[in-house]
């Protein structure tokens, strides 16, 4: 079989509640370019649509030709769609102040006089803090609610895996944090002579927390609301990337949506005297073809020509979506 | 267009055994350090190319795969090594049971404390210290004249590069307070008229830690040991985020070397019969290049023509060893 049974259009027709998508893959492949045209659609379609970048390294604002670092803006001139880069410098900030506290703390109780600047800026240097934060901000963003569709383009690693599976692992932990402060406290109550109950605000962080671990959880691996795609070009290294990625989302439990195939070379515009270079290039497009049939079959949503400039702006992205969105 | 080649920058700083490719995703960074190994090895260097990135692609270049496999020998002198993080992880988490094992003498592991122990595992900074980890017991451990570094994209390479720093600011602060305390601990056996206090072993440890990550991100600011190359494609997105990635990793103190410009078309097809994409592409890319030469001038080191087929095998290998250098 070589041909698409269900197409983009067909699958999001076939799931109307969809609410979250996702597009991811190797670096390079156009995973941007296919959250714009979704989200242009999209918003065509009459829904309220947000576009977010969650990938530390935004191309957003270069692909839409304006800028949306840390901002939300309606772009393409298309009056429902919106987009923004997540500018994670405010929780990141907010974190700090957190441990900040938390350090001080301890070095006042320790009796200790260095200040503590240096550790947090050091501690919060950590790849896994931005992670996090990006995690944070993307949840919140879905918790508030105020858009119909949301088109997410992740970073191209391995991150987005991590990304999403921290949800689960964050309610594993806290559900522990959470029992053994509660052992902790019943602890306190029970030796103290008057019995009072005092506020725990760190109990309270810890059970809103985990409120929202599950709630995120919940939206991200139902495939009535959820779907991850993955963008691929007709070469080995991208091709055997999502494959990997695939598998890790099989487990992980979330919803992969299918898989968009870019960049294809159409033969009808390569002359039989073309140069050899040309027709080799087409030759390999073939054989990579055959195997991206072969591996994810019916999962092929889209197949989508290589344009002869950039894809950028408005324009463009308007021209992608006769392709990614066929009816 | 080119001052100085790929080739002589080798030749010029034999001491330089530490290369690492940086760049956006997607533009040949695993490619390139596999050629680079390539032509190293072929010369009779001992080399070893190993991938810090989680979502490498090594196995796919070698057509081999390698992972979590440790050191491979793809073909004489020529190693490759792709970092399994969950493999070193899972490790950890064993080390742990054992130790609750044996210190409790119990027969097995609580529910509870196991399921303790998965979920502190599955921490995402465990992966990163994981990874770093097994880099630092790579080059301490030595064995090879070159050390190619696969790197992560570039916001991940540069948190990856400050992270040294990083760690090695940490050790410092704890060594320090470990020491301090030690000296109460001292005044506090004179006073009890102790002779001998028992020796630190966690300020041991520290210390232990603290050199081997001194060494590991001495190597990775060392202008006489490293060579940091940055890949580079005729396309405006790649050149913006390349010119502000290169700022940014100069705060860090990583030794730049060069350029490298990949996926250049060939010239001559212009006056071929070719599709119209192409024609496009050849104008634009002709624009590019001279925007590239003009932004890095005499810093680049090599046009890499674009490959009429995707570079996995020893032979693509070879071929694009030789169009680099």
């Amino acid at each position: 079989m070589d041909q698409i049974t269900v197409s983009m259009t067909k699958y999001i027709k076939d799931h109307p509640r969809l609410k979250y998508i996702f597009f991811g893959g190797k670096g390079g492949v156009g995973k941007t370019v296919m959250a714009g045209t979704a989200a242009l659609w999209a918003a065509k379609q009459g829904k309220r649509v947000l576009l977010a970048s969650t990938n530390p390294v935004h191309s957003l604002s270069n692909l839409l030709e304006q800028d949306v670092f840390g901002k939300v803006a309606t772009v393409c001139g298309e009056e429902k769609c919106y987009a923004l880069e997540i500018d994670t410098k405010d929780t990141i900030e907010r974190s700090k102040q957190e441990i900040r506290e938390k350090i001080n703390w301890f070095l006042k109780f320790a009796d200790l006089t260095t200040k503590a600047d240096d550790f947090i800026e050091t501690a919060t240097m950590n790849p896994a803090f931005e992670e996090s934060a990006m995690f944070e901000n993307m949840t919140d963003l879905m918790f508030k609610d105020e858009y119909d569709f949301y088109v997410f383009d992740t970073a191209p690693t391995a991150n987005a895996r991590r990304l999403l599976g921290m949800s689960k692992v964050y309610s594993l932990w806290v559900g522990k944090m959470l029992k053994s402060r509660d052992e902790a406290k019943t602890l306190r109550e029970t030796l103290s002579f008057t019995k009072k109950k005092e506020a725990d605000p760190l109990m309270d962080y810890l059970l809103s927390f985990k409120d929202r671990m599950a709630k995120v959880q919940s939206l991200l691996t139902d495939d009535n609301l959820t779907a991850f795609f993955f963008a691929t070009l007709p070469e080995a290294l991208p091709i055997a990337v999502i494959t990997r990625f695939i598998n890790w989302f099989y487990e992980f439990g979330i919803p992969v949506g299918g898989v968009v195939v870019n960049g294809i070379i159409q033969k009808d515009q390569v002359a039989d005297d073309a140069p050899e270079f040309v027709r080799n290039r087409v030759e390999m497009q073939d054989g990579h073809m055959e195997e991206i049939w072969k591996i994810f079959g019916e999962k092929v949503r889209a197949v989508i020509p290589l344009f002869e400039t950039e894809v950028k702006g408005a324009h463009m992205l308007n021209r992608m979506i006769d392709y990614l969105f066929v009816p | 267009m080119i001052d100085i080649s790929l080739a002589k920058i080798f030749d010029q700083y034999p001491d330089r055994h530490y290369i690492m490719f940086g760049g956006k995703g997607g533009l040949g960074k695993t490619t390139f350090s596999a050629a680079t190994a390539y032509y190293l090895a072929k010369q009779g260097k001992r080399v070893l190319v190993f991938s810090v990135d989680p979502q490498a692609s090594l196995s796919d270049i070698f057509k081999r795969d390698i992972f979590g496999k440790g050191p491979t020998e793809i073909m004489p002198n020529l190693y490759a090594q792709e970092i399994d993080a969950d493999h070193r992880v899972k490790e950890y988490q064993q080390e742990i049971r054992q130790k609750i094992l044996d210190m409790y003498r119990m027969d097995k592991i609580p529910e509870e404390i196991e399921s303790y122990i998965q979920a502190a595992a599955a921490e995402p900074a465990m992966e990163e210290s994981a990874i770093f980890d097994e880099v630092v017991d790579i080059v301490v451990k030595g064995g090879y004249d070159y050390y190619i570094y696969d790197l992560v994209p570039l916001g991940h390479a540069l948190y990856y590069l400050s992270m040294a720093s990083v760690y090695d600011e940490w050790i410092d602060k704890i060594t320090n307070l470990r020491q301090q305390m030690r000296e109460y601990d001292q005044v506090a056996a004179v006073i009890r008229h102790e002779k001998e206090i028992d020796e630190d072993a966690i300020l041991n440890e520290l210390l232990y830690i603290k050199e081997r990550i001194n060494k590991s991100s001495g190597i990775l600011t060392d202008k006489e040991k490293t060579a940091f190359f940055f890949v580079v494609t005729a396309e405006e997105m790649v050149i913006n985020d390349t010119v502000k990635a290169a700022e940014l990793f100069a705060k860090f103190d990583v030794p730049m070397s060069g350029y490298i410009v990949n996926r250049v078309l060939s010239q001559e097809l212009k006056g071929q019969h070719i599709p119209e994409y192409l024609k496009n592409r050849l104008t634009m890319q002709e624009h590019y290049l001279q925007v590239i030469n003009d932004t890095f001038k005499n810093q680049i080191l090599a046009y890499v023509p674009e490959m009429e087929r995707d570079v996995t095998g020893l032979q693509m290998i070879e071929n694009l060893a030789k169009r680099m250098f």
